[in-house]
C-alpha cells in the first residue's frame, strides 16, 4: 500500500513555543485563512514555491544556466514567476542557499524518522510532536495518520489550528490529539472577514464543540496592536473564552514582523509594514485578567 | 532571585579587586626572595635548592594586608605565571621588570649577578633533545609541544585543612625516619617548616584580633572551623602561587572538602549561612584575576557513586551570582544529580558569563577507568584550569603534553605529504587524492599521517619530562600530591600515584565534515574529480566559491544530527584515543585523550590550508569538539546528539565544547527547558559543555560575518529565522531586543 503523502515546509527540532516540554514542529503547507499579519506566508499555498534570498545570492549564475523554464535571470527580481514551473533545478545547484523550495513532499515514515531522533528529549521535558502549519487540518489525511503514528510510538501530540474546517475532521484528529492549540483571531465576525479574509462562524462553533470533549485546549490570539486588540475585541475574546464549558486557558501570542524577510523571497509585498511590534502585552493581559480569563505562558501550559 | 546580598564590606573589597591597585602587588620581590634562597643553597642537591628558593619566599616575603579584610595574605605578583624558576634563558623584558620593580638598587643589583650566573641563565639547563622531524612539525602547525608540568594542578589542599602543616610534617618525618639522608623528603619538610610560619607572620602584623588568632592556629594546626579552613586553603594556594605561578593551578572541588567545617559550624550554630558566603565572597575576591583559570569544581559524585551535592555546593553558585564577575567554576552533574542543583547551574549560566562549566560524570569517571584510575580516584576528578581533568592530590596529569592538528594530517593525507600551501613535504609520502578509489583509502592514508605525527608528539613530551627532572623539582606541590612522601620521589621524578600526559586533538568536527564532503561529493555522487578538488584545494577555491559554497552548504555536517558526519567523528575520535593509549611515558604512565583546542584552532587553522569541507585556508579550526562556527543549524538538541556520538567515554583528560545559546532560551517559562535539555544531554554521554548565550556583540558580529553564523537563530512564539537571513532592519530590531532582554 503507497504511504500517505503530505506537503510540509519545514520541520524544526527543539520547538519551545508550541506545546509542554521541548517539541518536534511540523510545519504543514497550506491554509484556509489569509491573515494579513501571517508570519509564515511560505505556509499559505498548498503547492510548493520557490523562495529566493537575495543576500545570500553569489551571482555564479547556476540556477540561470539550470532553470528549463527560462523563468530565472539577473533582473530586478530574479525569478518571473509566470513562468517558473516550481520544479526546482535551481535549488538542486544553488551552492549558496539563496534559492530554496518552500515546500516539500514527505511521508509519515520520513517525519517519524526526524521525531523519533529527539525521543530522550521528550521524555525528560514532557515534549513530544506538534503539527503546524499552514493549517494541519487543511491536509486531514495526512495529518490524521501522522498523529496515529506518533501515538503509536508514544509520543505527546499537539495541534496548532485555525479552527476553520468541518467538525468532523477535528473530531477525526481527536483520538490521537492530546493538546490543541487553538487560534481565536478575533471574535468579531466583520473584523476576522476583513484580517483573515474568512468568516469565524465555523471556528467558534468548532471551539465550543471542542470545549465540550474532554481533551486539553490552549486558546491563543495573536495580538496585532491596533488591529484586533481594541478594549472591545479583548472584551468579546474574554467573554467568549468565559462562555466555554470549563476553566480554558488563553494564550496572548505577540506580533512580531519576523516573517518580513519571507515575503521579499516569495516575491511577494509585505502587507503590515507599519506595524511596531509591541515591547510587552501587559495592558492587554490585564485586560483580560480583570475579566477572569485564565491567561497561559508558552511552556507553561 | 539573588540569594545573597554582598555587605558593604565586601563591596568595598570587591571594588578595590577589580581596580587591582599598585598597593596589592610587590612585583618581583617574591623572584628576589626565591633566587635569594636558591643561591644560598647552590651547592645542595635539586630538590633542597628548588625548596630553599620557596622556603626564602615564605619566610621574608613582605606582607601585604588592608583593612577590612576576612581573610589575609596577598601572593604578591600579578605577573606571576611569567615566574623566573623555569624559564630556559632570562628574556630582556625580564630584566626590565628587575629595574622598574620596587627593589632597592642594591637589590636590583644582587638579582642581575644571579640571574647572570646561575642557575637560570640557559647554559645551566640541560637542553631537550628534539628530532628533527618535530621541529618541522611544529613549525607547520601539525604539532606542538608543551610537555610541562608546571601551572596544571590540583594540590591535596584538603590534607592542608585536616592535618596543617605540623601534621604534615609529622608524616614527612616518619618518612624520613627510613631514610634520613633522602634530599626530596629533606626538601619536603623544609617546606613543611616554613609553611608552618606563614600564618605566624601574619598574625604579628593583624590589627584584628580576631584574624591574628586565626592566622596563629592555620596552616600550622588543623582547622578547626569553616573561616579557619578557608584561610587555611588561601594560605596554602599563596604558596603555590610562590611556587609555580597562578594560571591553571586550581583549588579542586571545593564543596567536598570544606563541607566538613561549614556543617559542623552550622550545627554548633557558631555561623550563619550569610556569614559562610560572606567567607566564600571573600574567598573568590582573593582569586579575582581578569583572567581567570583556577577552576574550582562543584557538585559530582562520593566515591562510592551517591551524590556528592550539599548545601556548600548551592552557596557557591549563590556567591558567585551575587558577585557577578569572573570565577572559573564547574559543575560535575550525573544521572542522579539533584534536578534543584542543575536548575541552580542553568540560573547562573543565563547570566550570561558562561559559568558554570558542565562536566559528565557518566562519560568522565568510565573515560577515567578506562585509562587504568580506579573507580574510587576516578570519582574524585576536577577541572584543573580551562577544562583539563585530573585527580586532585593524586596525580600528575602533565596537561596540554601536546596537540596534534588533524585537518593537517588529512591535508598531508590527500597531497602525498605535502604542505597544501606551499608544497612543502611535511609528513610521509601517502599518495594523492586521485590515487584514492574510495573513503577508506583516504582514511588509511590520514591514519598513516596520524600515527607518524602522534608518535614525534609522543617523543617530544617523553622528551621534555626526562629533560625536566635535571631541571627543576616541585616539592611543594609534591608534598600535596599522594604518593610523593611515601615514596620519597618528587612529583618531577614520577612520584604521584598516577602519572599520564594528555594528548589534545584539534579539527575532529573538520575532519568529520571533510571526511563526509570527499566521500559525498568526489566519491558517491561524483560531483567533482579528485583532481580537481585538489587543484580547488591547492589554489584556495580561486574562482571556486561556487563549488566552496555547495560543499559548505549543500553537504551534511557534523552538529546535526546526522549520520555520516558524526559516524566520522567518533570514528576518528576513537580512533585517536587508541592510538594514543598504546604509548607509554618515562613514568610508564600513557597518554590520555584531550578532545580540546583551548585556543591554538586559530593559529594551527592559520598553519592549516583550504579543506574539503569548504574552509578556506587558514581559517580557524572547530572549537574542541563544537560544529564548526555557524555549521549546527538544526538546533541544540540535534548539536547535542552529535557530542553525544563522540567518545567522551575515552576521553580521559577531559573533552569539551561550547554551544551558543539565544539568551531569551534562559529567559522565562523556557528555562525549564534548558534544564530538560541539560539533564538529556548527560544522559546521552556528552563530555564537557559550556553554554555561550547569544550576546548583542555576536549578533553585531553576525551582521558583519553572515556566513560565520548561519546558524543563529532568532527565536518568537511558533517561528524561527536565520538571524542572517533577516533584513538589516530587522536585524537591528532584534539586536535591540536582545539588549532589552539581558
Amino acid at each position: 500500500m503507497e504511504e500517505t503523502k503530505g506537503l510540509i515546509f519545514d520541520i524544526q527540532r527543539f520547538s519551545l513555543h508550541d506545546g509542554p516540554g521541548i517539541r518536534t514542529t511540523v510545519f504543514l503547507k497550506g491554509c484556509p485563512l489569509s491573515c494579513v499579519w501571517c508570519h509564515n506566508p511560505e505556509s499559505r499555498s498548498s503547492a510548493p514555491e520557490i523562495a529566493f534570498y537575495r543576500a545570500k545570492c553569489i551571482g555564479c549564475g547556476r540556477c540561470v544556466e539550470a532553470c528549463p523554464n527560462d523563468a530565472l535571470g539577473f533582473g530586478e527580481e530574479r525569478i518571473d514567476r509566470a513562468k517558473c514551473r516550481v520544479c526546482g533545478e535551481c535549488v538542486q545547484v544553488c551552492p549558496s542557499e539563496a534559492v530554496q523550495m518552500a515546500g516539500r513532499v514527505t511521508t509519515i515514515s520520513e517525519i517519524l524518522g526526524v521525531a523519533m531522533r529527539d525521543q530522550p528529549f521528550y521524555t525528560r521535558s514532557g515534549g513530544g510532536v506538534t503539527l503546524s502549519g499552514g493549517e494541519p487540518l487543511h491536509q486531514f489525511e495526512f495529518s490524521h495518520s501522522l498523529l496515529a503514528a506518533l501515538k503509536d510510538h508514544g509520543l505527546h501530540t499537539a495541534v496548532e489550528t485555525c479552527g476553520l474546517s468541518p467538525w468532523e475532521r477535528i473530531a477525526g484528529l481527536l483520538p490521537f490529539t492530546d493538546l490543541f492549540l487553538y487560534d481565536i483571531k478575533v471574535v468579531s465576525s466583520t473584523k476576522h472577514q476583513e484580517l483573515c479574509k474568512a468568516d469565524n462562524s465555523t471556528i467558534l462553533d468548532n471551539a465550543r464543540k471542542l470545549a465540550a470533549k474532554d481533551v486539553e485546549i490552549v486558546f491563543r490570539t495573536p495580538i496585532i496592536p491596533g488591529l484586533n486588540d481594541t478594549p472591545d475585541d479583548l472584551r468579546r475574546l474574554g467573554e467568549f473564552i468565559l462562555s466555554l464549558p470549563g476553566e480554558r486557558k488563553l494564550e496572548l501570542m505577540p506580533y512580531h514582523r519576523i516573517g518580513s524577510g519571507k515575503y521579499e523571497a516569495l516575491g511577494e509585498r509585505y502587507p503590515l509594514f507599519d506595524i511596531e511590534a509591541p515591547d510587552n502585552l501587559d495592558e492587554q493581559k490585564a485586560a483580560l485578567t480583570s475579566m477572569g480569563v485564565k491567561l497561559v505562558f508558552p511552556n507553561n501550559h | 532571585m539573588t540569594r545573597y546580598q554582598p555587605s558593604e564590606r565586601i563591596k568595598e573589597l570587591w571594588d578595590r579587586a577589580q581596580r587591582q591597585p599598585d598597593e596589592m602587588f610587590l612585583p618581583m620581590f617574591r623572584d628576589y626572595y626565591y633566587l635569594e634562597g636558591w643561591m644560598a643553597a647552590r651547592n645542595e642537591p635539586l630538590p633542597i635548592r628548588n625548596a630553599a628558593g620557596l622556603c626564602s619566599v615564605i619566610e621574608r616575603m613582605p606582607l601585604l594586608m588592608s583593612a577590612g579584610e576576612i581573610i589575609v595574605g596577598e601572593s604578591g605578583d600579578h605577573q606571576c605565571d611569567h615566574m623566573i624558576n623555569f624559564q630556559p634563558s632570562v628574556p630582556p623584558a625580564y630584566r626590565d621588570r628587575v629595574m622598574s620593580s620596587a627593589l632597592t638598587d642594591e637589590q636590583k643589583s644582587r638579582m642581575t649577578s644571579w640571574l647572570e650566573k646561575s642557575p637560570f641563565a640557559s647554559q645551566d639547563l640541560a637542553t631537550v633533545p628534539m628530532p628533527s622531524e618535530l621541529a618541522l612539525a611544529q613549525q607547520r602547525g601539525v604539532v606542538q609541544v608543551w610537555g610541562t608540568e608546571l601551572n596544571h594542578s590540583i594540590r591535596g589542599y584538603e590534607k592542608v585543612l585536616r592535618l596543617g602543616f605540623s601534621g604534615l610534617k609529622a608524616e614527612v618525618e616518619s618518612a624520613l625516619s627510613a631514610d634520613p639522608q633522602c634530599a626530596n623528603l629533606l626538601a619536603f619538610k623544609m617546606i613543611c617548616e616554613s609553611a608552618e610560619k606563614i600564618g605566624l607572620r601574619h598574625a604579628e602584623i593583624a590589627h584584628d584580633q580576631k584574624i591574628a588568632q586565626i592566622c596563629e592556629r592555620v596552616p600550622a594546626q588543623p582547622a578547626r572551623t569553616f573561616l579557619e579552613a578557608v584561610q587555611s586553603l588561601w594560605f596554602a594556594h599563596i604558596l603555590t602561587v610562590w611556587e609555580d605561578g597562578i594560571n591553571a593551578n586550581g583549588i579542586g572541588r571545593i564543596d567536598q572538602f570544606l563541607w566538613p567545617y561549614l556543617e559542623r559550624d552550622l550545627a554548633d550554630g557558631t555561623i550563619t549561612t550569610s556569614d559562610a558566603m560572606e567567607i566564600l565572597a571573600a574567598l573568590w575576591i582573593k582569586l579575582y584575576r581578569p583572567y581567570d583559570v583556577q577552576q574550582m569544581m562543584i557538585g559530582g559524585q562520593h566515591p562510592d557513586g551517591s551524590d556528592a551535592v550539599n548545601p556548600l555546593s548551592y552557596l557557591v553558585l549563590d556567591v558567585t551570582e551575587a558577585l557577578g564577575f569572573i570565577r572559573c567554576l564547574s559543575a560535575r552533574l550525573h544521572r542522579k544529580s539533584p534536578r534543584e542543583f542543575v536548575s541552580r547551574c542553568v540560573d547562573l549560566v543565563a547570566k550570561g558569563g558562561g559559568i558554570p562549566f558542565f562536566f559528565n560524570d557518566e562519560a568522565l569517571v568510565p573515560a577515567l577507568v578506562s585509562r587504568g584510575i580506579p573507580l574510587e580516584d576516578a570519582r574524585g576528578y576536577a577541572a584543573i584550569g580551562c577544562i583539563e581533568i585530573t585527580i586532585p592530590g593524586k596525580a600528575n596529569p602533565h596537561a596540554v603534553s601536546h596537540w596534534i592538528n588533524l585537518p593537517k594530517c588529512l591535508e598531508l593525507a590527500i597531497n602525498d605529504g605535502r604542505d597544501l600551501l606551499d608544497g612543502a613535504q611535511v609528513g610521509p609520502q601517502t599518495g594523492m587524492l586521485a590515487d584514492f578509489h574510495s573513503i577508506d583509502d583516504v582514511l588509511a592514508a590520514y591514519t598513516k599521517q596520524l600515527e607518524y605525527f602522534a608518535k614525534l608528539a609522543v617523543e617530544g613530551s617523553n622528551a621534555c619530562e626526562i629533560a625536566h627532572r635535571s631541571q627543576f623539582r616541585l616539592p611543594y606541590l609534591s608534598l600535596l600530591t599522594d604518593d610523593c612522601v611515601a615514596r620519597g620521589l618528587d612529583i618531577i621524578e614520577g612520584g604521584a600515584r598516577y602519572n599520564y600526559h594528555s594528548s589534545a586533538a584539534m579539527g575532529i568536527p573538520n575532519v568529520a565534515d571533510s571526511l563526509a564532503a570527499l566521500q559525498t561529493a568526489v566519491f558517491e555522487d561524483e560531483i567533482i574529480a579528485p583532481d580537481d578538488m585538489l587543484i580547488a584545494l591547492r589554489t584556495n577555491f580561486a574562482g571556486r566559491e561556487d563549488l566552496r559554497l555547495f560543499l559548505r552548504n549543500r553537504l551534511p555536517k557534523y552538529g546535526n544530527d546526522e549520520p555520516l558526519p558524526d559516524g566520522f567523528a567518533a570514528d576518528i575520535a576513537e580512533q585517536y584515543c587508541d592510538l594514543l593509549a598504546r604509548y607509554r611515558t618515562p613514568s610508564g604512565g600513557t597518554f590520555f585523550c584531550h578532545l580540546f583546542t583551548f585556543v591554538l584552532m586559530l593559529s594551527c587553522g592559520k598553519l592549516t590550508g583550504a579543506s574539503p569541507e569548504g574552509r578556506l585556508a587558514g581559517e580557524p579550526l572547530a572549537y574542541s569538539v563544537s560544529p564548526v562556527q555557524g555549521r549546527d543549524r538544526t538546533g541544540l538538541t540535534a548539536a547535542i546528539k552529535s557530542l553525544a556520538r563522540i567518545p567522551h567515554h575515552l576521553a580521559a583528560a577531559s573533552s569539551s565544547a561550547i554551544l551558543e545559546a539565544d539568551p531569551a532560551l534562559l529567559d522565562g517559562p523556557s528555562r525549564k527547558a534548558f534544564v530538560d535539555l541539560m539533564v538529556t544531554a548527560i544522559d546521552l554521554g556528552v563530555g564537557q559543555l559550556q553554554f555561550n548565550v547569544v550576546s548583542e556583540e555576536t549578533l553585531k558580529a553576525a551582521q558583519d560575518d553572515p556566513e560565520a553564523y548561519q546558524n543563529l537563530c532568532v527565536r518568537v512564539s511558533g517561528f524561527s529565522q536565520q538571524f542572517c537571513l533577516l533584513d538589516r532592519e530587522l536585524q537591528n530590531h532584534i539586536i535591540a531586543r536582545t539588549k532589552h532582554t539581558k
